[in-house]
């Protein structure tokens, strides 16, 4: 969607205090056979004041597992099992269910993917997000009610008095996308967690959504984190972004370093696999090979077995941290002595 | 849930929206037929059901005895009228009892999942292991017979149904995205439950319901026609079969018990299909207005 790219403005983050950092968040799922399996390892980002984070990786990688364990949802009996979250200045590493449902909704916020899904089919959508209203800023019925209009209205939604008197089924993919933003939106949260948002929908409902996104942004100074494996997405709506890769994050950089100048042979292998310039019937670079298991994951970097750069012994003997440097931060050990090659940052 | 009339159903699948809304009257009048002849049937029944009458015995249908006389030349319709009332009044109760304890129990078994689930699982499966006749007799011998300890037992019969259905809808609906949603919003786990659980597994309880008062039916007549359940002279169509049993030499004995057990079930039957058909169909909980 080159229009969208030409319009939208690359920020540099405000400096300061992380609204949202993960430092070392790992998670492990119960196996079958019993003990622990880790799926995420070791995630470190910040995510800061008023900017998108882009959180990027294959189907697998993680993200969601990240994303949810940042909200202290745990899924199929999985635990956090090291690291440190702090939410506006606070470590929230420890809180328990009941400080969770304070913050949950009312100061972060998620929308989940597949809108259709993540609205409950029994009651109309005004009840669901005055419900929420209600809960968390302590509005009365009627009160709750008129917020529920007004957020359904600050999303766009068209006639939107009349709307929140129905019930999801009655609403298109991408309304039904709003009213999940806006339930995200209803008590004006600091973080809003988008899973990816667009992906059940279709490329000019998601431009909408985008758009709408960003204009929360600019509005409100709202932080999101947006998940996505889209890295088209990435380039026009986010500011910096992560990338995930076997459970790990193997680089956290500004969007326009992301795709100029990247440092982890992964994200090199990502842009590759970038559908552009290719002449017909001409191959797609990609990444060789398969993203491993959970539970089999090969020593040393996650990546060597599909690396182009693999060293013997460094890449291949012990797991590799990430390393802070002056533009972001990478899980390679290479990275300092290979110039990747990127591509612009329009022709994603 | 009006019935969609419109020409243009006779277009293409003409044939079996007619089908289907034939049926559709077949169920509301039938069950219609059914409440009005349980609440009023013995108010206008021809005569006592338990009067004798020793010089009118097995009388064939007649003008005056339409279904005939029995053995002490009681009159069939009249004891068939209340029967009927004994039937529905036994298979509401009992499918209520079913209700209300095996539908909370499958939530929290379908909710809480881990060693709770196990455990009531394991007991239901249990219960269904054992054959249901057997169970009840077993119950009914150390509770006592009679029509109240026979609904009872019915209704603990009907638990393990209500408990699977319950359980399995449960698990449906905690998979959904919108539980997940939920929680992210800070909903708590009560609130979770009661909220958006419950009103989404209601449209397979309902068809579990109409299916389970077919089933109560058949088990309440069972149970009367062992004795165990209404008592002599109390009339029900179990006990009625048991007397025709006897002499089944006399035709006219057994056909109207019969038929009005035939009927009762495969109205019961028609109603659970009707009832998953227009809740599943159109969302239906939804579009309730």
């Amino acid at each position: 969607m080159p229009e969208l790219i030409e319009t939208t403005v690359v920020r540099t983050p405000i400096a300061g205090a992380a609204m949202l950092s993960a430092r070392d968040v790992s998670v492990a799922f119960p196996a079958a056979r019993g003990g622990w399996i880790e799926v995420v390892r070791s995630a470190t980002f910040d995510l800061h004041p008023g900017e998108i984070l882009g959180l990027v990786g294959e189907s697998g990688s993680g993200k969601t597992v990240t994303s949810l364990a940042l909200m202290g949802m745990f899924r199929a009996g999985s635990r956090l099992t090291g690291g440190s979250i702090a939410f506006d200045g606070r470590d929230v590493t420890a809180l328990d269910e009941k400080g969770w449902r304070e913050l949950r909704g009312n100061r972060i916020a998620m929308v989940m993917q597949q809108p259709a899904r993540a609205l409950n089919p029994a009651f109309t959508v005004g009840r669901q997000i005055a419900e929420v209203a209600g809960r968390h800023l302590g509005l009365g019925r009627k009160q709750a009610w008129e917020h529920a209009v007004a957020t359904l209205d600050r999303v766009h939604i068209p006639d939107a008095r009349q709307r929140a008197k129905e019930f999801p089924h009655q609403f298109s993919g991408g309304m039904a996308q709003r009213v999940l933003v806006a339930m995200a939106l209803a008590c004006e949260p600091s973080v809003i967690i988008a899973d990816e948002p667009t992906t059940a929908l279709d490329v000019t409902v998601q431009a909408h959504i985008l758009q709408l996104l960003r204009e929360l942004v600019d509005d409100t100074g709202v932080s999101i984190l947006y998940i996505t494996h889209d890295l088209a997405v990435v380039a026009q709506l986010c500011e910096r972004a992560a990338v995930m890769y076997a459970g790990e994050v193997v680089e956290v950089s500004d969007v326009v370093d992301l795709f100029e100048r990247p440092r982890h042979p992964y994200t090199q292998g990502l842009l590759d696999s970038i559908p552009v310039g290719v002449e017909k019937g001409g191959r797609l670079r990609g990444v060789p090979g398969q993203i491993p298991s959970p539970g089999s994951m090969p020593a040393g970097c996650r990546f060597h077995p599909r690396c182009a750069h693999v060293l013997d012994g460094p890449c291949t003997t012990t797991p590799l941290e990430l390393v802070t440097h002056d533009r972001g931060a990478d899980r390679c050990v290479r990275s300092a002595d290979l110039t990747l090659t990127g591509v612009s940052r329009g022709t994603a | 849930m009006s019935v969609q009339t419109s020409s243009a159903g006779d277009m293409s699948v003409g044939s079996s929206m007619h089908h289907a809304g034939l049926s559709r009257y077949i169920v509301i009048g039938g069950v219609a037929f059914l409440l009005f002849v349980a609440a009023f049937g013995p108010l206008v029944a021809p005569y006592d059901p338990f009067h004798n009458d020793l010089t009118v015995t097995y009388q064939p249908p007649s003008s005056d005895h339409w279904f005939g006389t029995d053995a002490l030349g009681r009159d069939q319709l009249s004891r068939l009228v209340l029967g009927t009332r004994t039937s529905l009044m036994t298979a509401f109760v009992a499918v209520a009892i079913g209700l209300v304890i095996g539908g909370p129990l499958g939530v929290v078994a379908g909710f809480r999942r881990g060693w709770i689930d196990a455990l009531l699982s394991r007991v239901i499966d249990g219960m269904l292991a054992v054959p249901a006749l057997m169970l009840a007799l077993t119950v009914i011998a150390v509770l006592g017979p009679g029509l109240r300890n026979a609904t009872i037992v019915i209704g603990i019969l009907i638990v393990p149904w209500f408990f699977r259905v319950a359980r399995a809808a449960t698990l449906d609906v905690s998979q959904e995205t919108y539980i997940d949603a939920s929680i992210s919003v800070g909903c708590s786990k009560w609130r979770l439950l009661l909220r958006h659980v419950v009103p989404n597994i209601a449209s397979p309880l309902l068809v579990q319901v109409s299916l389970s008062l077919g089933l109560a039916v058949i088990i309440e007549a069972s149970l009367s026609f062992l004795g165990l359940g209404v008592r002599p002279p109390d009339p029900s169509w179990g006990g009625m079969l048991q007397e025709a049993a006897q002499r089944l030499d006399i035709g006219y004995l057994i056909w109207p018990p019969g038929l009005a057990l035939v009927f009762t079930i495969g109205i019961f039957t028609l109603l659970s299909d009707a009832v998953r058909d227009s809740l599943g169909a159109s969302g239906g909980r939804a579009s309730g207005a």
